[in-house]
């Protein structure tokens, strides 16, 4: 290899100038520019209302659907923060009261001491729901357990009763088929979600598709794309599918009723709408027959929360919850302040005789329900 | 069937055979490095507020020199893992990165003797290297205070085309035999990257399977990532103690800042490290080709 010593030399001379130069100009100038946002943010009293009022100003849902002047809020306590605010406590009210005016029961500030909420969704409602009657008169000592689901089935009416209190309880897919296998004979189902909170959408979903013979739509889901209040993404479709290979459950023959209360809030109301979506579907029989299922909602009006929810933080460690993604039934129509019980299904619990009689209203009117419209062939239930 | 997996071998192989008859071997460098220090991160999908705590990353560099010295090949791999806590110490964040590029580099250098690879005694000091590479950067933040929502963590998936370069200055005194001090850095310019909708939850993207406005053309208006390391490559031997090492040691410091403003979603990392590494070099040639060589040579970036 011959090399020209002198010309390679100019050559590599200017070459390395010139890459040096664009190297360190490359460093300085993109390094200058970038740290500037790496700033703490204010952690003032002020500075946490603002942050506050800001995450749910660019991240919160419903602020058109529930009519919520946000600025008009904003001009209300700012100027507390001026003289009167002084204390982290009197912060937490401030932020307790701006909750309120939201109405949704998805909005929480966690602080180390108390938690900021909206609950008047249920405690301005009656209960419709006594713990101890259920667990002593409807489901006793030798109920079923598994997945977070209590299940039994009466002997009086063959009627399979399932208990399932949180929706944060994960199910799994042989969970369920075990379950809808021991009770398949039974004339009907009752499943008790009241003072259901939520939990996982996907629980949700994972126990609504053993009721739904083809793919359904049963809502839309919306999500922020900026930061103005109607900034959404175009509505993305829901659907149920049932599982292949996996127990299913006949709501053509034998009905299901879900049981539901004020208490029923968030992954339990979205429950609720999927059910009410199979309702009316149509299943064919061994014979080819179309029969409609039967979903039916008893109770009370649930409580909804169709919000998905996010979380932040807040510059002073304070959690803060708010719904983020609007979710819509099938019709679009919302869902957030809760879901109505089926015709005829309104039911509310008489606490005198629940307490004399031991009597669950909610429960023996879904039972009675079932008895009157079962179809499934009359036979000696297996098991209690 | 021997026979026949011989002649296939030798139809396939034989011409890369014969060329790399024809070669010398062209010295390969390894760093190992281990980088520790402190950081700030803050992406604005989890939370506003901004995370500084401490990192460590492990990182291998892998630079080969090209047949006529002027190209150089580098690699680089690195998986690194940071926590921060916010000002007050009431939540912590956790991030994690796994970065690997391939670049060729123009070298500008005549240090070494293209065919006997020694290092000429009149030489500049000076090599200075440039060029574009390839890479892909995978990384996560997790934030503990809200571990339980539906929003704990997010991820950065981003395929890159970017610059990188270097400037070596290689000390000529006895004393200092062996010793150099390099600076390089590295920067993406235009690539594709994965961020979040707004507002969008991963239930919505991954399990509802809606991709929309997920995927984003990055270059400098969106993303903005340089890593500055300036380093010591220190021969153990010069050291008198450690004459029968011939290890080299690497002691530097490194510079790391990137931001992504992608779906008005906003992030940040920045981090100064120390840096303590292992250089190791050699030539990959046989016993054969090492007859070709006096001895081997010392430069190779």
């Amino acid at each position: 290899m011959h090399i020209d010593n002198s010309k390679s030399s100019r050559v590599a001379y200017g070459s390395r100038l010139a890459s040096l130069y664009c190297l360190l100009s490359f460093i300085f100038c993109l390094s200058s520019c970038l740290d500037d946002d790496l700033m703490e943010q204010d952690d003032s009293l002020r500075g946490n209302f603002e942050a506050f009022w800001q995450t749910l100003d660019q991240h919160y849902c419903f602020f058109d659907e529930k009519g919520v002047d946000w600025d008009g809020v904003h001009r209300k306590y700012a100027p507390l923060f001026d003289d009167s605010i002084k204390t982290q406590f009197e912060l937490f009210n401030v932020l307790d009261e701006m909750i309120d005016t939201l109405r949704d029961g998805h909005i929480d500030v966690y602080a180390p001491f108390n938690i900021a909420r909206y609950w008047s969704w249920y405690e301005d409602y009656p209960n419709n729901y006594d713990d101890n009657l259920v667990r002593e008169y409807y489901l006793g000592t030798n109920y079923w357990y598994t997945a977070g689901m209590q299940y039994v089935m009466y002997r009086r009416d063959s009627v399979a009763y399932v208990r399932y209190s949180s929706f944060n309880s994960a199910i799994g897919a042989t969970n369920l088929d075990y379950v809808l296998a021991l009770i398949r004979n039974a004339n009907g189902l009752i499943l008790d979600i009241r003072n259901n909170g939520g939990g996982s959408l996907a629980n949700a979903v994972t126990l609504a598709e053993r009721f739904a013979t083809e793919k359904t739509l049963y809502g839309y889901i919306r999500h922020k794309v900026g930061r103005g209040h109607d900034d959404f993404s175009k509505p993305e479709p829901l659907y149920v599918e049932p599982p292949t290979d996996r127990m299913m459950w006949n709501a053509s023959k034998r009905p299901v009723v879900i049981l539901t209360n004020r208490h029923c809030f968030s992954a339990a109301n979205n429950f609720v709408q999927i059910m009410r979506a199979l309702d009316g579907t149509m299943t064919p029989d061994s014979l080819g027959i179309l029969l409609p299922k039967m979903i039916k909602i008893c109770g009370d009006r649930t409580g909804g929360g169709s919000g998905l929810p996010f979380e932040s933080v807040l510059p002073n460690g304070w959690s803060m919850r708010f719904s983020a993604c609007p979710m819509t039934d099938e019709n679009g129509q919302s869902t957030e302040s809760g879901i109505d019980p089926s015709p005829g299904l309104k039911v509310d619990m008489d606490s005198l005789s629940a307490f004399q009689n031991h009597c669950d209203d909610i429960i023996e009117a879904a039972r009675q329900y079932i008895m009157e419209h079962t179809l499934a062939p009359r036979k000696e239930p297996e098991s209690e | 069937m021997k026979r026949f997996i011989y002649l296939t071998w030798t139809i396939l192989f034989l011409p890369l055979h014969l060329l790399a008859q024809d070669e010398l071997p062209r010295p390969v460098t390894n760093i190992l490095s281990l980088r520790m220090g402190q950081g700030k991160m803050r992406d604005t999908y989890l939370t506003p507020l901004l995370y500084t705590g401490s990192g460590i990353s492990l990182e291998g560099q892998r630079w080969r020199m090209h047949r006529n010295l002027d190209w150089t090949s580098w690699q680089l791999a690195d998986i690194a893992f940071s926590t921060g806590e916010d000002h007050g110490h009431d939540s912590e964040a956790w991030a994690g990165r796994l970065r690997y590029r391939y670049g060729i580099l123009r070298r500008w250098s005549d240090s070494l003797d293209p065919l006997t690879l020694d290092i000429r005694p009149e030489s500049s000091p000076w090599s200075f290297y440039l060029g574009p590479y390839a890479g892909i950067d995978l990384g996560f933040d997790y934030n503990l205070k809200i571990a339980s929502s539906n929003n704990p963590a997010t991820a950065r998936i981003t395929t890159n085309l970017g610059a990188a370069g270097a400037v070596c200055y290689r000390f000529q005194t006895p004393a200092a035999q062996g010793m150099r001090v390099m600076l390089q850095a590295h920067a993406p310019l235009l690539g594709m990257g994965f961020c979040p909708e707004y507002g969008a939850s991963y239930y919505e993207t991954f399990y509802l399977d809606s991709s929309d406005h997920i995927f984003h053309f990055t270059s400098l208006h969106n993303q903005q990532d340089l890593d500055v390391q300036l380093a010591v490559d220190f021969p153990l031997a010069i050291i008198p103690w450690f004459r029968s090492f011939d290890s080299v040691l690497r002691l530097g410091g490194s510079y790391h800042i990137e931001t992504m403003d992608i779906n008005d979603i906003t992030t940040r990392y920045s981090s100064f490290e120390f840096v303590i590494g292992w250089v190791y070099q050699y030539l990959p040639f046989s016993r054969r080709k090492a007859s070709l060589l006096k001895r081997s040579p010392y430069d190779a970036y």
